[in-house]
């Protein structure tokens, strides 16, 4: 069965509609911000799409780690379009990307700190009740330590256990961390519950100095983070893996044929696993 | 629950991403923090450019560059959605009057005429009520297109390609609306047809077409009364030929 989906941009739509069952990937994932109440052509696309794949949800403006109060206006049209589509997986990002009521919309990394850790854990309830669905987390790329008093991993872990919630594990969010704060990959992931992990994303990024990955999401994924996807799922159970284009996109093709990688890396795991089960 | 300081560090993150701060943020690496202010610099000047495009062809790049950079640092954009952000460039350009700061006195108009062209052609869907064409009967409840906007203008943006548009300020009318296939079309119309349908539209629900007619042109003599009665009914002929009106309602 498949296991491998792909991130759905405008630019890539006429592709994926007109693949066949054989060669599309297991699901499309998209931001609810980019598709709720939005009416005419695009609404038409989405109908399509919807009819032609399982859909996941992937949020950017949820802000669970915002100072500011949580927008209730918006997470009840997130709910109701995950009701409208029949959506079953949200998941959102472990940062803030507003204060003061002032939308950035990018990820900004939170201090990990343990008052922190109960502020977001008491949202996350929040989010989780009202929706009467668990979300999951991401793991985010951060270019920046803010104001830590412990490390990633415990305030990752902290929050995932205290939560209830499930994490999003991005295999290249954690290579992209540990080369511009240098440490070591593999020893991080093992310090994450792993038992929580309900999804994975796959992406590229962008080297931009000696010391420093951005996390682009506009390159076909390096070697070194497939490698690190596969000592990743040795560990884990099975479960959606994602892959993120987000722009410069190539040839369509071209992402098929990192979406069928991964799928054939998935496969040689996961079906060991299962032998092993 | 959060305590004030670690509140105060996630305020100052975003005030140095926003504002022209010095970034002395405590336990951050100051050589890094300017890719934050970067990447969102980039994602609103992006967004802002896609939603504009006329606007920013006719400023010059340091207008438009700071006109952007205004925005993220004055303007606290209170919006989830990215999409729909570039909507508040419009109230922001006026309140810092734009328009006469970089002496194109049409940019306030512009701004907004290019964003009802994304407005309606994201409006959200209506379920599609049952009507009967304006043809086949005398009277009823006219069913307008829900996705359509009347606009008033000082400048006619819409000549703006043929003509120097900076000496024609006036009254301007533009009916915006969706086509079924999702493409936005726009028609100019004169004060007084743009006057007749928006009373047309904002009685269509409590009255029918004629009730309306003789509400709007209560008074007047009776032969220009049926002068402007035929007028108003070959109009909305004309609209139901647009796909402007659908129809009576059934």
């Amino acid at each position: 069965m498949k296991q491998v989906g792909l991130g759905f941009r405008r630019d890539l739509s006429d592709d994926l509609l007109s693949l066949d069952t054989a060669t599309q990937p297991a699901f499309i994932e998209l931001a609810p911000e980019n598709w709720v109440n939005l009416g005419g052509y695009w609404r038409k696309v989405l109908k399509s799409i919807s009819e032609k794949y399982p859909i996941t949800c992937h949020g950017l403006s949820l802000s669970i780690g915002s100072p500011d109060e949580l927008n209730w206006a918006f997470i009840k049209e997130v709910k109701s379009f995950l009701k409208e589509y029949s959506i079953t997986i949200y998941s959102e990002h472990l940062s803030y990307s507003q204060s003061n009521n002032a939308h950035l919309f990018d990820l900004l990394p939170i201090p990990f700190r343990e008052d922190a850790v109960k502020h977001i854990v008491e949202r996350i309830k929040q989010v989780q009740d009202y929706l009467e669905m668990p979300i999951a987390l991401e793991n985010v790329s951060y270019y920046t330590p803010v104001a830590a008093e412990m490390s990633e991993s415990e305030f990752i872990s902290a929050i995932v256990n205290e939560s209830g919630c499930n994490l999003l594990l991005d295999v290249n969010n954690v290579y992209v961390n540990a080369f511009n704060h240098n440490y070591n990959a593999e020893k991080f992931i093992g310090q994450l519950p792993l038992h929580k992990v309900s999804y994975i994303h796959m992406a590229g990024h962008e080297k931009v100095a000696e010391d420093l990955i951005i996390d682009t999401h506009g390159q076909a994924i390096i070697q070194e983070v497939y490698q690190l996807f596969e000592s990743t799922l040795e560990r884990i159970k099975p479960v959606p893996v994602l892959l993120e284009r987000d722009f410069n996109f190539p040839e369509f093709h071209e992402i098929l044929s990192e979406v069928n990688q991964l799928e054939q890396i998935a496969a040689r795991k996961w079906s060991k696993k299962s032998e092993l089960c | 629950m959060l305590r004030d300081e670690t509140r105060s560090i996630q305020q100052e993150l975003v005030e140095y991403c926003r504002m022209n701060n010095d970034g002395d943020i405590v336990g951050t690496r100051q050589d890094r923090l300017h890719n934050y202010r970067r990447l969102i610099y980039t994602i609103y000047w992006e967004a802002l450019s896609d939603a504009y495009p006329i606007a920013k062809s006719i400023l010059k790049e340091e207008q438009w560059d700071k006109m952007v950079d205004d925005f993220i640092s004055e303007y606290a954009c209170n919006e989830s959605q990215l999409f729909r952000m570039p909507f508040h460039l419009i109230e922001f350009a006026e309140q810092k009057s734009f328009s006469e700061v970089f002496s194109i006195p049409y940019l306030s108009d512009l701004l907004h005429f290019e964003w009802i062209e994304i407005e309606v052609h994201s409006m959200k869907d209506i379920e599609e009520t049952s009507t009967l064409s304006l043809k086949s009967r005398e009277d009823g409840h006219l069913d307008f297109n829900p996705y359509l906007k009347l606009i008033k203008l000082d400048y006619p943006i819409h000549r703006l390609r043929d003509q120097n548009i900076e000496q024609l300020k006036g009254n301007y009318f533009l009916l915006v609306y969706r086509q079924k296939n999702g493409t936005v079309q726009y028609m100019e119309l004169n004060g007084f047809t743009a006057n007749l349908i928006e009373q047309l539209s904002l009685y269509s629900h409590d009255f029918t077409f004629l009730e309306t007619l003789n509400k709007v042109f209560k008074g007047l003599h009776s032969n220009l009364r049926d002068e402007l009665n035929t007028h108003a009914i070959n109009l909305c002929i004309s609209l139901e030929e647009k796909g402007i009106i659908r129809g009576f309602k059934n």
